[in-house]
């Protein structure tokens, strides 16, 4: 990067983590993990968890949208710097939210260490001690990578700050906020939030539970299955979401970001999305 | 019809309203059931999309004109309101009160704080009853 370039993502670092809408999300998504606490549901905070992160995703594509958004003054275009490079430094700038994030997920993780874990699934088949696997983690900071980019994308299409802004809070809301709805046998491979442990039907309702493996978690017949259920989660199949999570990444900054690098972008992004999906296809439980 | 209908049709972005009510639509077509967080997001979203109607890049240059910024902005209310609850009942068929109310405290608080924090108000508010586990229409 040159030093202009470098200058402007400065300038866009610092007007980023001025920016309100991302610490907005983040007291939100504490708000949300503070509430799923009292384990309403088998593994509430397991998966709560990862979906409370949504607010702060949320704020973070505002942001982008915002810092993309100054493209769209007229002025920009005689600019001395062209908007390949602009784009580059509003990018690298958007960073910081990221590191934000990932300041915030190993903060939780440390934590969980510390205090021994979450509960998951039901008796016999039950642990108190459930900690998020490393993939599972770092799909929470590639989403916020996600957002960033996505929030570039959106504004370059749609031309408008305030209807990108719209339109992506419905989309990561219906992502995060209601993850359940792409938590299908197929539709997880292609969700931006992925929620483990996966359900795997074990047995019918009227199985003895005291007959499955000892070492297996379960959760019983009732509200979401009909069936009894071993949880599972597939540190192979979040490692694949994160490979899917990169190639969606790729995908969306050669949308917002023109250059020689487009096209070599736009094939790379395509390439790791199918092998993201097909793998997780692969591995999963 | 009315000699200001056309200019002000034209003037609305419709932006939106168009992307909410296209999302909606492909809700509407995949889902038997509509979720009560997602209703409630999804009215936040229509009435975002409302108070972004609002938007209006030559307020500075038509404040010299007669017709007052307030009747400019009722008149683009009265087209893109009903277009907004037809898109709602057409798909999330959700509670019209609830919009409605989401909507006029966006509009509100436009008027005062500009357009952005309107259209911001409906869709903090949904995502913070989400998060807290309350009803968005405080029922």
């Amino acid at each position: 990067m040159t030093t202009a370039t470098q200058e402007l993502a400065r300038i866009e670092a610092r007007l980023a983590l001025r920016h309100p809408a991302p610490w907005i999300g983040l007291a939100l998504a504490g708000l949300m993990a503070w509430d799923i606490w009292d384990e309403a549901w088998s593994g509430e905070r397991y998966t709560g968890l990862v979906a409370a992160s949504t607010p702060v995703l949320l704020g973070i594509s505002v942001a982008s949208v915002s810092a993309f958004g100054r493209e769209l003054v007229p002025v920009a275009d005689a600019a001395p710097m062209d908007r390949g490079r602009r784009g580059l430094a509003r990018l690298v700038g958007g960073l910081p939210l990221v590191l934000v994030v990932a300041v915030m997920v190993a903060s939780v993780a440390v934590a969980l260490r510390v205090s021994g874990g979450l509960p998951l699934g039901d008796e016999p088949g039950r642990t108190l001690r459930a900690q998020h696997t490393f993939p599972e983690l770092l799909q929470i900071v590639l989403l916020a990578g996600l957002a960033v980019a996505v929030g570039a994308a959106a504004v370059h299409v749609i031309r408008q700050r305030l209807a990108a802004s719209i339109m992506l809070a419905f989309a990561w809301f219906l992502a995060g906020g209601t993850y359940w709805l792409f938590n299908g046998p197929v539709l997880r491979w292609f969700a931006l939030v992925q929620v483990q442990p996966t359900y795997v039907d074990v047995g019918p309702p009227e199985t003895d539970p005291s007959t499955f493996p000892s070492s297996w978690l379960l959760t019983g017949p009732g509200e979401y299955q009909d069936y009894w259920a071993r949880l599972v989660v597939s540190p192979a199949m979040a490692a694949w979401h994160d490979v899917y999570l990169v190639g969606l990444i790729a995908l969306a900054v050669a949308v917002a970001v023109p250059g020689r690098t487009r096209r070599p972008q736009l094939a790379a992004g395509a390439v790791l999305v199918a092998v993201g999906v097909v793998l997780q296809r692969v591995v999963a439980p | 019809m009315a000699a200001w209908w056309w200019p002000t049709m034209r003037s609305i972005s419709w932006v939106p309203l168009a992307g909410v009510s296209a999302f909606l639509g492909v809700l509407a077509l995949w889902l038997n059931s509509w979720h009560e967080d997602l209703v409630g997001m999804a009215a936040g979203a229509v009435a975002a999309a409302v108070v972004a109607g609002l938007h209006d890049p030559a307020a500075a240059l038509l404040s010299a004109m007669p017709t007052s910024a307030a009747v400019r902005r009722a008149r683009r209310l009265a087209l893109i309101v009903p277009v907004a609850f037809a898109v709602w009942i057409a798909t999330a068929d959700g509670p019209v009160l609830g919009l409605l109310v989401l909507a006029a405290v966006g509009v509100a608080v436009s008027v005062r704080a500009g357009v952005p924090l309107g259209a911001a108000v409906p869709v903090v508010w949904v995502i913070f009853a989400w998060a807290a586990d309350i009803n968005w229409e405080l029922r």
